[in-house]
């Protein structure tokens, strides 16, 4: 295999698929990136098994693609891409000789790394299937944004460590829980045409997908099989396994009913609460208390070594009964992040039971969080 | 004539006594009834009642009681999965 490039098309592709590179494998292929050249493409693969990233590029002026004999190599990918990233803003060179010794030349530098037969490199799982629907990137990307934060982070239920993904009658949903609090948004298509389907697929994988989908209309191409995902953007090309099992039934848990109904500043609250968290300790799962007394909301917290803080915002609107309860303030701060700096809808039935969060215009799903008992 | 008179009195004491015995048996069997009807309303309502405190014991104790997460440690704060289950 040789072929010259320009150093930051090459640098930006192997940033791309990096995200995939196994870190802790007893497969030493894992930790590499396979580069292909073909004619005047070259690719570069990622894939750890669980995660799979493809970023394909063909020559023209900006990139000065020439690839004189086609071929493939493993290369280590923490020594390629610092190597590369090093290296000055001019044309590489890469060559394979003997032995997978592989030589990278840029203007008076070279470098000679030991690479692995492409051979062993792991295939990427192959798509045929009809399951298929067009997103735009930014709603996807909102999407996720929205939901997988709150998905689990613990291994010992890998079930919700996923993203629950429907598509029922044209409606597409995002559903994420950890148990503690949930996050779900919903999207109606009215060309809806696909038969129905769900997939759960890891959240880290979907937020390693967040990062390369490009903030604008860009048409996403997302395809499904029974154990694997597929997201095409543009010329990359991102797999992700999906997780097996039954995601819990979560329409259960949201409440239809609520005793209060408050109206207020998304901004107000966010920072009244983020000053009281300054006071809540870790060990007490970030506990802050709020009273609700009329129109009257105030946020406190306090701890015995530290000392209280006590900050009140006054709601817009306010409907049903007075009522004190106290939440793990991290788990709100996050949810109030999804919504814009506008007016949401916070519904409570009372201390002891989960409360939604809710923007008062235009839907970006709901956010429902479970109360820390006071005892 | 005074000899059919004399078993007719006969049989009408026995019918009476039949019809004694009858309306007894007919009370013990309705109070039989009754009781095993109240024991029997009373019986899954107090099963019910105390495994539901059971299991709201179970949760109060620190442990899920919830289908996703059943039996395992809770160390983060209430459960909606378990709170939904408790407050239906």
């Amino acid at each position: 295999m040789r072929f010259s490039i320009q150093q930051p098309a090459l640098l930006h592709m192997l940033q791309v698929v990096s995200k995939a590179v196994a870190v802790r494998t007893p497969k030493q292929v894992l930790t590499g990136i396979l580069l292909e050249a073909d004619d005047n493409t070259l690719t570069t693969t990622a894939y750890d098994l669980e995660l799979g990233i493809q970023d394909t590029i063909h020559s023209d002026d900006t990139n000065q693609l020439d690839v004189s004999t086609p071929g493939s190599i493993v290369l280590p990918a923490r020594y390629l891409s610092e190597v590369i990233r090093k290296l000055p803003s001019d044309n590489v060179s890469i060559s394979v000789n003997n032995n997978y010794m592989t030589s990278i030349q840029c203007g008076q530098v070279e470098f000679h790394l030991h690479g692995i037969d492409a051979e062993e490199f792991p295939k990427l799982p192959e798509f045929q299937s009809d399951t298929q629907i067009q997103l735009q990137s930014e709603l996807l990307n909102d999407f996720i944004r929205s939901t997988t934060f709150a998905a689990s982070n613990s291994e010992v239920r890998p079930i919700l460590t996923g993203t629950h993904i429907q598509y029922t009658d044209g409606t597409l949903n995002f559903t994420a829980t950890d148990g503690l609090r949930l996050a779900t948004r919903s999207t109606t298509f009215d060309d809806a045409d696909t038969h129905n389907w769900t997939a759960i697929i890891p959240s880290k994988s979907l937020s390693e997908l967040s990062r390369l989908l490009p903030d604008n209309d860009t048409v996403i191409d997302v395809q499904l099989t029974d154990s694997h995902s597929l997201f095409v953007i543009g010329e990359t090309y991102f797999y992700t396994r999906l997780i097996d099992g039954t995601y819990p039934d979560t329409s259960r848990i949201i409440p239809k009913v609520q005793r209060t109904e408050i109206r207020v500043n998304v901004k107000s609250i966010a920072s009244a609460i983020d000053r009281a968290a300054l006071i809540a300790r870790d060990r007490d799962n970030h506990m802050v208390r709020l009273e609700v007394q009329g129109q009257k909301m105030t946020f406190s917290s306090s701890s015995p070594e530290i000392g209280n803080v006590s900050e009140s915002v006054e709601a817009s609107q306010k409907e049903g009964d007075d009522f004190q309860i106290a939440f793990n303030a991290k788990y709100v701060l996050d949810a109030l992040a999804v919504f814009d700096n506008t007016d949401v809808l916070i519904r409570f039935n009372g201390s002891n039971q989960p409360f939604t969060i809710q923007q008062v215009d235009g839907d970006v799903g709901l956010q429902l969080i479970s109360p820390v008992l006071m005892r | 004539m005074e000899e059919r008179i004399g078993e007719l009195y006969v049989e009408l004491g026995t019918l009476k006594q039949k019809i004694q015995e009858l309306i007894e048996e007919n009370q013990r069997l309705e109070q039989e009834t009754e009781r095993l009807r109240a024991a029997a309303k009373d019986l899954p309502l107090a099963q019910g009642s105390e495994g539901l405190d059971n299991l709201n014991r179970i949760y109060q104790e620190g442990f899920h009681i919830c289908n996703v997460k059943y039996g395992s440690l809770r160390t983060e704060g209430e459960c909606l999965f378990c709170l939904s289950f408790l407050h239906k």
